[in-house]
């Protein structure tokens, strides 16, 4: 198995428009390792999330390559690589919590059985939530959901895009230590896009900072951060020195 | 919730607007009365009601008639209409085809066709239920399109991520997101509805509601111009209600998820 989860060579990408064209990401280059948690960070508009679905192969045509685990991108979506998790949750208000997290198994025609639906729903902590409607659910609960649903196939890489925008800051700080348990749990790749800095670093092994329009990396920052993590490692001097050079780098 | 409670509720919710009709049929029924006003002019209240009571037999027959023309005429549009929704969604060809002509259509008045109607279809039942069934497609048919076509891009995404073929989107995403769209405008069509069925039998009918006011207008007898026009407003008010039930039984998830 190749060490290398996503390979990105190249990327660039243009939207064109009646009369204008305009280039949202210019010659992006790097790589994400198997099993890292790797961010992506940049201010709004510089092409995060297009970047984010040209990885996943949701967003056609572009320049360059990207390779999946060592295959040309093209094939390896046709394979249960990813999980995505949108700044939204996007759940279906008409489906309960367990028929959400069930929907790409429908959609595959998988067999219930064999993917463990109940432990998924125990890990994401939404144990006792099954039947609740999504109008039922606060902000935090409705992301959990996502995430549970973006890991029903057991994907190779969890794609996160500013998952966490929408929360209140206790919340995210929350779903941040959560999500590095179940990480932790699933060993699955994860690369995350977020426009906030600390949230980044505290999460990573790694953080891409992206200029803005057109997106080119500025710099890869590796994160030396002792782990497990929790809530002391914000306060770490190491932690806020890293944070203060990201910040310069954006600014 | 206890009966006496919910009892309660229902008293502070409709009371007032209760109150204000009783108020106002007084006030015309003394106005009348102060003016001593002919019966053909304006009938007061008690007047219409006795007229009502006389007559119950024949009114309760064309308003079966005008009811039957409504339900039918709106049925068939609104299936029709929902049908015609979904494959204009699904076909890139069908959308560009038919949408702009729907657009121009929709601004034409329908009843304006009521005559040519009468003339294809003779003066029975048919006619009227075929200008219902063309007042109550067209919202059907734009309000659905609208709820098909604009779903959030982030499930369409998603659904592209999980290899989703077309048809499963629009199964799983497009017509549920849909069916809001879909109830709001049954609840217009339905008042369409009505008003396709009483243009109807204006042009010409034997039977009907729009028959019994046409017919009691030529003899002056304002009364039971009344009584049918209080029917009339009945249907409309039954025919809203059966919408606004089968809404909330059907899609008990939305009127939530917007209350929330």
């Amino acid at each position: 198995m190749p060490e290398k989860m996503i390979e990105v060579l190249k990327i660039g990408k243009e939207f064109t428009n009646n009369f204008k064209s305009l280039e949202v990401l210019k010659d992006i280059s790097f790589s994400v390792n198997r099993g890292s948690f790797t961010s992506i960070v940049g201010m709004s508009g510089c092409g995060k999330t297009t970047l984010l679905k040209i990885i996943c192969g949701i967003s056609n045509p572009y320049s360059g390559q990207i390779l999946i685990n060592g295959e040309a991108a093209l094939k390896a979506g046709k394979n249960h690589y990813f999980g995505i998790v949108f700044q939204e949750p996007t759940l279906l208000p008409w489906r309960n919590v367990y028929n959400n997290i069930e929907l790409p198994l429908e959609l595959n025609s998988c067999p219930r059985t064999k993917f463990k639906t109940d432990d998924l729903i125990r890990l994401v902590g939404l144990k006792g939530f099954e039947d609740v409607m999504p109008h039922e659910l606060s902000a935090g609960m409705k992301a959990r959901v996502a995430i549970a649903r973006a890991l029903i196939f057991h994907p190779s890489i969890l794609l996160m895009d500013e998952a966490f925008n929408n929360l209140d800051e206790i919340t995210r700080g929350n779903l941040n230590l959560e999500l590095l348990r179940i990480w932790k749990e699933i060993k699955t790749t994860v690369l995350f896009v977020t426009h906030n800095i600390s949230e980044a670093i505290f999460l990573s092994d790694r953080i891409i900072v992206l200029t803005p329009r057109p997106g080119t990396v500025r710099k890869v920052i590796d994160v030396d951060l002792p782990r497990p993590r929790d809530k002391q490692t914000r306060r770490l001097p190491e932690f806020i020195e890293i944070v203060e050079n990201a910040r310069e780098l954006l600014s | 919730m206890d009966l006496k409670r919910r009892l309660g509720l229902i008293k502070e919710k409709y009371l007032p607007s209760l109150v204000f009709i009783i108020l106002l049929v007084l006030l015309w029924e003394f106005l009348v009365r102060l003016f001593s006003l002919p019966e053909y002019i304006l009938p007061s209240p008690l007047m219409i009601a006795r007229t009502f009571l006389k007559f119950r037999k024949i009114l309760l027959f064309h308003t079966s008639v005008t009811v039957f023309e409504t339900l039918s005429g709106f049925m068939v549009g609104a299936i029709l209409g929902f049908i015609l929704a979904v494959f204009i969604c699904m076909s890139d060809f069908f959308y560009r085809t038919f949408y702009p002509v729907l657009i121009v259509i929709q601004s034409i008045p329908k009843v304006a066709l009521a005559p040519f109607f009468i003339i294809w279809m003779g003066f029975g039942i048919l006619p009227k239920i075929a200008i219902t069934v063309l007042v109550s497609i067209f919202p059907v048919l734009v309000n659905t399109l609208h709820g098909l076509v604009f779903v959030k891009q982030e499930l369409i995404d998603l659904m592209k991520v999980f290899h989703a073929s077309k048809i499963q989107v629009l199964f799983k995403i497009r017509i549920p997101s849909s069916l809001p769209f879909f109830f709001t405008s049954l609840k217009i069509s339905i008042i369409f509805s009505v008003v396709g069925a009483i243009i109807g039998e204006f042009v010409g009918a034997n039977k009907g509601l729009g028959y019994v006011i046409m017919i009691s207008s030529s003899n002056l007898n304002t009364s039971l111009m009344f009584a049918a026009l209080f029917l009339l407003g009945a249907i409309g008010v039954f025919c809203s209600l059966l919408v606004s039930l089968s809404e909330k039984m059907l899609l008990p998830w939305h009127k939530e998820a917007k209350d929330a």
